[in-house]
């Protein structure tokens, strides 16, 4: 089959490998319809994320069509459509009992890997490098997924692909990063990024009663696109974020900040990010926490800040003095996406959202490594990459 | 104070996971960092062995090593090795066994420097060349052993 592989920081190839197999009786194998980038991928691409091999297979948005279960398989059959949680679940340890999906004690095999580098191991993810399971990703032909009882969503005939495919991952993970900022009707969230998760952010934000939206990025499609769902903008390359928060508040800040960028931040000419740079450039850090520390300077006292931008190392200078002093609560985390995304599918059926609404890209597989290059330097007004397989 | 029997039990220990998993789903390729190096050495480990095998006289030549038999057995431990790193998914052990072979063929160059009749010479250049390798081996062995050791 036909897969987007890993070979190297910024080298993505089309390859040829073999077809996945059942390995284990709670396997299924899927014939993907559509696959997306994430921006999570670019962490990647980036070369980012430690533990990543010559030849891993990409991708952790898939969905498409069962082609084989294995003899323990029960809730999904033969031609069943569905969607693929980027977790991976076993759905019986202390955790999953809990929802917690993200956290399964067991799906990861590589977990004393991760548990010398985290202390404790996360649940294993679709493509997400061997520290988190070595699992083949979805952007490929086809797909071998674990626990097949637990993670794959049934699609209702009749609901196209780029409607539901972001319930594997970006739209519970703007619905969680929302809930878990625990915003009270009439709240002002801000919500720093305007990429796909953020835009799901904002939209969920909304639904869970905020009175004041601001999204704080540089793209001006991606800012159009926040603006498009009633959030106010705010440029960071233009005006200073601190600046313009307290304006906007009165000097309260935020109630509720999101932090949906991650360890890949920009920023104009902040000392801080200059310094995240230079030890990036020489290979000291993984991490560029400019947002993370703005976000924390920036909360009302009491707030809350959710972070469901991905962080990978050891980011330093984060104002820890501030995030005490001003009783902040810190929320973060993978996504649990089996916790969220029947409900989220009901939203969607109900005609409350339609989130393709943030495709701007879709393409074949085989131009998969040139769309990870346009994706990362956000040209051609690129959002978000669907590729069909 | 007296503890009455209606004061609750305060949980303070964390509640484990119960039980096996229902299953173990394996990764589904193994991480084995240097794995490309390994393959190439792996070939260059068979060529090797079989010119040592089919031409030992031709490589006794080239080194100095005047000992056909002797290259023969060497051939066939290098082609062993070749095979071992080429069939394996992480082929930590058979890096460290090309390591070993590269320290038995250094000693037998050596040996042919000090009693090599006119031949010290060649055996010299083609130490330099195992010394070479063997600094790959053992970079590719440690990069392997390295990943064995993260997954514990």
């Amino acid at each position: 089959m036909k897969a987007l592989c890993w070979h190297g920081t910024e080298d993505v190839r089309v390859n040829n490998v073999p077809d996945p197999k059942i390995v284990d009786p709670t396997d299924a194998i899927v014939r993907i319809t559509s696959t997306a980038i994430c921006g999570s991928d670019l962490h990647l691409y980036d070369g980012f994320m430690p533990t990543m091999q010559e030849g891993d297979v990409l991708g952790h948005e898939p969905m498409g069509v069962v082609e084989e279960v294995g003899r323990d398989v029960k809730k999904i059959k033969k031609g069943d459509r569905v969607v693929i949680p980027f977790c991976i679940s076993c759905g019986s340890c202390w955790f999953c009992q809990k929802e917690l999906f993200s956290l399964c004690d067991n799906s990861n095999p590589n977990k004393e890997m991760a548990r010398k580098a985290m202390g404790h191991s996360p649940a294993g993810l679709f493509g997400y490098s061997h520290l988190l399971g070595g699992f083949s990703g979805g952007q490929a032909q086809y797909l071998r997924v674990p626990y097949a009882d637990v993670g794959p969503l049934k699609i209702p005939d009749g609901i196209p692909d780029e409607q539901v495919l972001f319930l594997s991952d970006i739209f519970p993970t703007g619905y969680m990063a929302a809930e878990q900022a625990e915003i009270e009707p009439g709240d002002t969230v801000a919500v720093w990024g305007c990429g796909p998760v953020a835009q799901f952010a904002i939209r969920s934000a909304w639904m869970l009663k905020a009175g004041r939206v601001i999204a704080i990025d540089r793209v001006p499609e991606r800012m159009k696109m926040a603006q498009d769902a009633k959030a106010e903008t705010i440029n960071f390359m233009e005006e200073d974020v601190y600046d313009k928060l307290m304006e906007m508040t009165k000097g309260r800040g935020p109630d509720r900040c999101i932090d949906a960028v991650g360890c890949e931040a920009h920023a104009r000419g902040a000392p801080d990010a200059i310094y995240d740079k230079v030890k990036s450039a020489v290979m000291m850090t993984t991490d560029r926490a400019h947002v993370l520390r703005e976000a924390i300077m920036c909360c009302r006292k009491g707030g809350t800040l959710s972070i469901p931008g991905v962080y990978v190392g050891f980011p330093d200078k984060v104002p820890m003095g501030a995030l005490m002093n001003k009783a902040l609560k810190v929320r973060t985390g993978q996504t649990h996406v089996q916790h969220y995304h029947h409900r989220l599918l009901q939203r969607i059926q109900a005609g409350e959202i339609d989130p393709s609404f943030v495709i701007t890209h879709q393409v074949p597989l085989v131009k998969g490594p040139e769309m990870y290059r346009t994706f990362r330097d956000k040209k051609d007004g690129c959002i978000k990459v669907v590729l069909k397989p | 104070m007296t503890v009455t029997a209606d004061v609750p039990t305060r949980l303070t220990e964390p509640t484990p996971t119960q039980g096996p998993a229902p299953s173990h789903s394996p990764p589904d390729t193994r991480y084995a960092p240097g794995i490309g190096l390994a393959r190439g050495l792996g070939w260059f480990s068979i060529g090797l062995g079989l010119a040592e095998l089919l031409a030992p006289r031709a490589v006794g030549e080239l080194t100095g090593v005047r000992c056909p038999g002797l290259l023969q057995l060497y051939g066939l431990r290098e082609i062993a090795c070749g095979v071992g790193i080429l069939n394996s998914t992480r082929p930590t052990e058979w890096m460290w066994a090309r390591v070993a072979g590269d320290a038995l063929d250094l000693g037998t160059l050596g040996a042919a420097m000090v009693n090599g009749n006119g031949d010290s010479g060649r055996a010299c250049v083609a130490a330099a060349a195992v010394a070479g390798v063997t600094l790959l081996d053992v970079i590719c062995a440690t990069q392997l052993s390295a990943a064995a050791a993260l997954e514990g």
